[in-house]
């Protein structure tokens, strides 16, 4: 009976959940660190920092996730033997960065100009106003665009298989190939997981949002506004 | 802010916790004697090599454990779909394919094989009850389902779409999806091996097999091309010894239909393999 099955091998689908996470929260850290320095370097670079951070950004979002998984995968063969979790998270993690860069990049320039001639005006440089004046305001912008990326990239995980990481649709596969059978209720299933992870990182994501809200301050109001879900 | 950062740390904290706990996992396994061979095995494959409740199993993964034991070596495993396997053998990513390969002319020039300890031919098969003849699956306006970058992919393209009107070749990353769309109706036949036709059949699938194709052919495990790790000669000398000593009859009796003739090893080796040519490396 394929819930009995289900049901055995449970321990090691939810392995397959516990290695998607960790893949995940590395890959969009990651995305977040390079996305955000990408950004800057596109709104307030000079000449060379911008053609570069765009060069970056054209590559990475222009090639299919599994091309970059490969290249990175097989392409450094030779002289570094990179494991595939590693893999996995540089290849879907730049690519992430690339995406999430145009997500701070419009919400940089969404910030009205007014606010850097304020930070001039009371004596900070432009570093100290990015980061202290602009940025604090841009990343309240983000988290709505930013609860897409997560979304997509959750599921974005599931190509890690191709270099060799056995997360969960992998071993939901494992169970459909040795019963013969059974795709529709073990895909299902697995697809069940995953909208479970979705909800639960977008309810975080929302709440997070509610928290660093400032009450007056936003032009909508967020506790009436965010979607639940 | 002070709050929201501890939230983030603690996040980064458990992330980091998982990562080393299934590193050291990892680690663990390679506190074993002798050399320790990376091999790839694709565990969607069954009988021939797949995983069951995180272990893995088959008659290949069988094999080689007793080979293991036999030739004081050590295998670690890394699961790679399909066609990932000959590329990352090709790339020195793994020292061995662990499955069931079929042997041909064209792959022996990227691969090293070992010798073919299993003779294969493969069948078609069509929806139980639906009636379609062998004429019907295989003739003009079918519509067939194989596995990608499989030898019966090739053999079907080349007797099949090349000879007859309007085929429709459907390509698959393992048949189970092909046979599943032969049950929905997509397809009008599916390629695959006699053994893996029969396991489905056996488990109850609702297919039934109208004829075989005439390409019988042997199977074999694979290493690297000019056997960089010096395997060949082990994994040939392991098959002639658990062959003899019976542990191969055991593990085939294990996974197999019962009263399936059981051929000696090594099965038939062609002209072209130059693996194949004297001397055969773990054979004198």
């Amino acid at each position: 009976m394929i819930y009995q099955i289900l049901l055995e091998e449970l321990p090691y689908l939810l392995q397959g959940v516990l290695i998607i996470i960790e893949l995940l929260v590395l890959l969009l850290l990651l995305g977040l660190i390079v996305g955000i320095a990408l950004s800057a370097m596109e709104v307030y670079g000079n000449f060379f920092l911008r053609q570069s951070a765009r060069a970056f950004i054209r590559i990475f979002r222009g090639v299919p996730a599994t091309v970059l998984l490969f290249l990175v995968y097989y392409g450094m063969s030779g002289l570094y033997d990179i494991p595939s979790f590693a893999a996995a998270v540089l290849a879907l993690g730049l690519r992430s960065a690339a995406y999430q860069s145009q997500i701070f990049r419009g919400a940089i320039e969404s910030i009205p100009s007014g606010q850097m001639k304020a930070a001039h005006a009371i004596g900070m440089n432009k570093i100290q106003g990015v980061l202290f004046i602009i940025l604090p305001q841009a990343v309240r912008l983000s988290i709505g665009p930013w609860s897409n990326e997560f979304s997509s990239e959750l599921k974005a995980t599931s190509l890690a298989y191709l270099v060799g990481v056995v997360e969960l649709l992998r071993r939901g596969k494992y169970i459909v190939s040795y019963t013969y059978g059974n795709a529709l209720v073990v895909f299902v299933f697995c697809g069940v997981i995953y909208f479970i992870l979705t909800r639960l990182g977008n309810n975080l994501l929302y709440k997070f949002e509610i928290r660093i809200s400032v009450p007056g301050f936003e032009r909508r109001n967020v506790r009436e506004s965010t979607i639940k879900g | 802010m002070k709050r929201k950062l501890n939230g983030v740390v603690w996040l980064l904290v458990v992330v980091f916790l998982m990562v080393s706990i299934n590193l050291s996992f990892a680690g663990g396994q390679q506190e074993a004697e002798g050399e320790v061979y990376s091999a790839g095995i694709e565990a969607a494959f069954p009988p021939w090599a797949y995983a069951e409740k995180g272990e893995y199993k088959g008659i290949v993964v069988d094999a080689v454990r007793a080979i293991e034991e036999l030739e004081g070596f050590n295998v670690e495993y890394k699961d790679l779909p399909w066609p990932s396997l000959i590329p990352a053998l090709e790339q020195g990513k793994i020292d061995m394919v662990v499955t069931g390969l079929s042997v041909t002319c064209e792959r022996a020039e990227i691969l090293d094989y070992t010798i073919p300890f299993f003779a294969l031919k493969d069948v078609v098969l069509v929806a139980e009850g639906s009636g379609t003849s062998m004429a019907e699956a295989t003739g003009d306006g079918a519509r067939i389902g194989v596995q990608a970058g499989s030898t019966q992919h090739d053999w079907v393209e080349a007797n099949i779409v090349d000879k007859k009107n309007n085929v429709k070749l459907s390509t698959y990353e393992d048949f189970l999806m092909a046979v599943n769309d032969v049950d929905s109706g997509r397809l009008d036949a599916v390629v695959v091996d006699r053994l893996s036709a029969l396991q489905y059949i056996e488990k109850g699938s609702p297919i039934e097999m109208v004829g075989e194709l005439d390409n019988a052919r042997s199977v074999a495990m694979a290493v690297g091309k000019g056997d960089p790790n010096g395997i060949l000669g082990k994994l040939n000398r392991g098959f002639v010894t658990i062959y003899e000593n019976g542990t191969w009859e055991e593990i085939l009796k294990s996974y197999l239909p019962a009263g399936l003739e059981i051929d000696p090893i090594p099965t038939q080796m062609r002209d072209c393999i130059d693996t194949y040519q004297d001397p055969v490396p773990g054979l004198d």
